[in-house]
């Protein structure tokens, strides 16, 4: 039985600890904020994945940004950061590391011994461009590493550093010679988003920045440490039941067997996994402690289900002969869906 | 947690605050109900010409409000269902709602969450949380309450009521004579034919009806009184019409049975004569039967017996059965039945029946005993046998009458005849002359009745009657009726009912006197119709004709794909083009060129736009 005394002082953390992150995410953002112009949403529904302890896809036209906002994100987090080129002859040996022959001992005495040299994977921050450009032998190395946090060579297995956040980009225009993601990887990222051409002001602002002198550096805010910490607290926000109901029923809304909208019957061939709703309930959590908050509300849960499920669901022919979106899917979903049951 | 106490004090008020609500808002629903139930419930009784009271619908509003608040304010109302209202009247982020789910966890967010939601709910009251609201019945209880005002101050009355209750007119309020034509020509009709049968029943009824009308005419009998002698006039000539199908029945029977034996086989044709003098040829028939075969006119007379007592015990039943139904078919005119004389007419007919069955047995009996008394026996067998045919021709007679009397008490029970709807009454007269809708079979109806003229020849489809020999027909009709309107009444009778028959010969000379008086100013003058056959003038106009369409964005993108490979859309180029391509599709999709997330798709539309059987399940090719 925990005293009064220590309770109110517990009381007093928990708030505190809330109040904090809240504080860090902002600082965070404010820091990214300096070399990226505008994509609010975007930097804050990144830097959620990456407290959620996710990967982001980052889905928009080249030259928008996306390789500078992760590279400055890491810079921001000082986390190692690194980026891979998917091309079409990538081989996993190339993102994983592999073993080399290595000779070891005085002249006369050399004996040789497998060494397994570290693939660029090996980082806290992977930025893997363009990632439907390279096979899907290549695409699922990654498999591993973002679900299990590990690679596997041969016999060994080789833990990689947390934080581990993948965050790969692909350009939905050019589909020549490119290999769409399949729905198991699809699966395993916490967001897809869409990366829009900026404002009118924002371009102003784009240009300002790039074209002069001076680039803004950018210095850490938050460590490593803190990251974890912060990963963690999201871990203990309490979910209420119905809230959590919502959300099941969210995900259920998906399925064109179980769901009751007339959108979802018609165009989707297959509705999200439970890791939808392990993305949707993380992010609403995160974006509780953002907002100051301790818990979920309904409000989270609906901002975050776009982002988290609309890689999720996948269209049928009829859905994609109409033209319709998944995004257009979910939204019915939102519009249909009483928030309790 | 000791935070949880005000929390739940605050979910608590709301809660109930929101039974109030609801309770209203039940009773504004029941009240509603109530007051639709009482308009339709006033315009019902006011269609009826009725009225209601007051305090049955001050008690059935009364227990629909209770009962409305009752079944609303007793539902389940969860503490949840008030978070949310708190949360609402908050900031809307659930932290109300949250915290009450999460009370019991004793984590060290959860705790600051309790925390946070109760000192953010101190700051709000139950009434903050649910405030007043418009009851979601209302629209409906504004309605109710309009159409309740509406029915009570314009009271409706149907059609129905008016005609029971607006009939009660003053006794003596004469009828314009023409509007009872139709019957009076069919009381003449009857008594002409009355007197040419030499029917004294037929000529009774006749005369009554006559009589009837004739004080209707002059007001001298109300309605109601004349609706009743009407009815009995009407279930007398039924029952007359019955009973001459009984004769009609044991006729045949007799006939059949003179038929069989060579010596009375003319007696029997003699009965199939139907001018009026077979009476007296089946006398002598049988007269001379009985003087020269004694013995096959004995088996004759024995047969037709044994037919008369068949036909007699056969309608004897049908009558039972007949009476039976009739009786509970027609309660209402109870009171103007005359009682006894139903039962004691069939008994009269029975009798009849009865006494020429004896008398045929009785003649047989003589006849071959080798009686003197054979030959006069038969003769009398055969003048009654000769009676009964002659009365047989009068039941299509009877049965006219009492159709005509059954539709005159229709029209005076629509009050038709006392200003009643004209068209109405002309539907009346052309079904009554039996000529509806058919041109042409008026013509000679025209001529008679004159004074009808062209409004009855409008009425005719295409009619095509010329006035002129309307007219020469009337006229030539005037002058033998004005000669002979004089004697009516002085001819002799014979027999039983011969004053009966005085009375028709009287009315038809007096009814052809009228019409003689009411023809030749001028009636029938108008120009026919177009003959038959010929084109009228009438314009027409064509009619407009709603088409049901369906509304819709008509078929979308994957059924324009997918139909294209319907049989009967696909031509047998298009399967052959399509097998062509095929296997190109194929190699396509082999090849890497087609990027694996997309070979779904690619492959699917060639799956849909492939050939597909027509419903018999043979493949187009």
């Amino acid at each position: 039985m925990t005293a009064p005394a220590d309770r109110a002082a517990t009381d007093d953390i928990a708030a505190a600890a809330v109040a904090g992150f809240r504080a860090d995410v902002d600082r965070l953002l404010a820091e990214v904020a300096r070399r990226i112009v505008g994509q609010r949403d975007v930097a804050g529904a990144v830097t959620s994945a990456l407290l959620a302890g996710g990967h982001v896809l980052l889905e928009g036209v080249p030259g928008l940004g996306k390789t500078l906002l992760v590279r400055t994100l890491a810079e921001a987090l000082d986390l190692s950061f690194s980026r891979i080129q998917f091309t079409p002859d990538l081989m996993p040996a190339d993102v994983l590391g592999t073993n080399l022959i290595v000779e070891a001992g005085a002249p006369g005495e050399m004996s040789r011994r497998f060494e397994f040299q570290r693939g660029p994977i090996f980082a806290h921050v992977l930025l893997a461009d363009e990632i439907n450009r390279a096979t899907p032998k290549t695409q699922s190395a990654l498999l591993e590493a973002m679900q299990e946090q590990s690679v596997t060579v041969g016999k060994q297995t080789y833990p990689l550093p947390p934080p581990f956040f993948v965050l790969a980009t692909q350009n939905p225009i050019e589909m020549e010679g490119t290999y769409p993601l399949p729905e198991a990887q699809l699966d395993r990222f916490t967001f897809k988003l869409r990366v829009e051409p900026p404002a009118r002001e924002e371009l102003h602002g784009i240009l300002d920045r790039t074209t002069g002198s001076e680039e803004p550096a950018i210095r850490p805010v938050l460590g490593r440490d803190r990251l974890l910490e912060m990963r963690a607290l999201v871990r203990q926000v309490p979910v209420a039941r119905p809230v959590q109901d919502y959300a099941v029923r969210l995900i259920e809304a998906t399925q064109p067997t179980r769901s009751a909208v007339a959108e979802v019957k018609r165009f989707v061939r297959y509705g999200s996994s439970p890791r939808g709703a392990q993305a949707v309930i993380l992010a609403a959590k995160i974006e509780a402690l953002r907002d100051g908050r301790f818990a979920p509300s309904f409000a989270d849960v609906r901002r975050v289900a776009l982002p988290a499920l609309r890689h999720r669901v996948l269209l049928n022919f009829d859905g994609e002969a109409e033209g319709a979106t998944a995004d257009v899917v979910v939204g019915a979903v939102l519009a249909g869906l009483p928030e309790m049951a | 947690m000791p935070e949880v106490g005000p929390l739940l004090a605050l979910l608590r008020g709301i809660r109930r605050r929101l039974r109030l609500w609801v309770a209203l808002e039940g009773a504004v629903a029941g009240a509603a109900v109530a007051v639709i139930l009482i308009a339709a419930a006033m315009v019902a009784a006011h269609a009826a010409g009725q009225t209601i009271g007051v305090r049955g619908p001050v008690a059935l509003l009364t227990a629909a409000v209770a009962l409305g608040a009752l079944i609303r304010g007793v539902r389940r109302i969860s503490l949840a269902s008030c978070a949310r209202f708190a949360d609402a009247a908050l900031d809307g982020q659930d932290r109300v709602l949250s915290a009450l789910f999460l009370r019991d966890q004793e984590t060290p967010l959860a705790r600051a969450l309790v925390i946070d939601a109760a000192a953010r709910a101190r700051t709000l009251a139950p009434g903050g949380a649910v405030a007043p609201r418009r009851p979601k019945g209302l629209p409906a209880l504004t309605i109710g309450v309009i159409v309740l005002a509406a029915a009570a101050i314009v009271p409706v009355r149907a059609r129905e009521a008016r005609a029971l209750i607006a009939p009660p007119r003053a006794p003596g309020i004469p009828l314009p004579t023409s509007i009872l034509d139709v019957e009076r020509d069919e009381a003449r009709r009857a008594a002409a034919a009355a007197v040419a049968l030499g029917d004294e029943r037929l000529a009774q009824l006749a005369v009554e009806l006559d009589g009837t009308l004739r004080r209707l005419a002059a007001g001298k009998i109300s309605d109601g009184d004349a609706l009743e002698q009407l009815a009995a006039l009407q279930r007398r000539a039924a029952e007359a019409a019955q009973e001459a199908a009984r004769e009609a029945q044991a006729l045949a029977a007799a006939q059949k049975a003179l038929a069989a034996e060579a010596a009375t086989r003319g007696a029997s044709e003699a009965l199939s004569n139907e001018d009026g003098d077979a009476g007296s040829r089946a006398r002598a028939a049988l007269g001379a039967a009985a003087g020269e075969n004694p013995k096959e006119t004995a088996r004759a007379l024995s047969a037709a017996a044994n037919g008369v007592s068949s036909a007699l015990g056969e309608s004897s039943q049908g009558d039972r059965d007949g009476n039976g139904q009739r009786r509970l078919s027609r309660p209402d005119e109870k009171g103007a039945d005359d009682g006894a004389a139903g039962p004691k007419r069939e008994n009269d007919g029975e009798r009849k029946l009865e006494r020429l069955q004896r008398d045929l047995g009785d003649a047989s009996n003589a006849c071959s005993a080798g009686d003197p008394s054979c030959r006069s026996k038969a003769e009398k067998s055969g003048d009654d046998l000769g009676r009964m045919a002659g009365r047989q021709a009068s039941s299509e007679s009877l049965r006219r009458l009492e159709r005509a009397v059954r539709q005159m008490r229709e029209r005076l029970g629509r009050g038709e005849m006392r200003g009643g709807d004209q068209s109405a009454m002309r539907g009346f007269e052309r079904s009554a002359h039996g000529d509806n809708g058919q041109p042409g079979q008026g013509k000679g109806q025209q001529g008679q009745q004159g004074q009808q003229g062209d409004s009855q020849q409008g009425d005719g489809v295409a009619g095509g009657e010329g006035s002129g020999e309307a007219i020469a027909d009337a006229n030539s009709q005037d002058g033998k009726s004005g000669k002979d309107g004089k004697g009516g009444g002085k001819q002799p009778g014979k027999g039983d009912g011969a004053e009966a028959l005085g009375e028709a010969i009287a009315l038809i000379q007096e009814r052809e006197a009228e019409e003689s008086r009411s023809t030749g100013n001028g009636q029938g003058n108008g120009a026919g119709g177009p003959p038959l056959g010929q084109r009228g003038d009438m314009q027409s106009r064509g009619h407009e004709t709603e088409a049901r369409v369906t509304s819709g964005a008509g078929p979308n993108r994957a059924e324009v794909i997918g139909g294209a490979a319907d049989r009967g859309f696909a031509q047998r180029g298009y399967a052959r083009v399509f097998s062509d391509y095929q296997a190109a599709v194929e190699d396509a999709l082999a090849a890497s060129a087609v990027p694996e997330g997309r070979r779904y798709v690619v492959r699917r539309y060639f799956d849909l736009i492939r050939p597909r059987p027509g419903r018999t399940g043979k493949a187009q090719r």
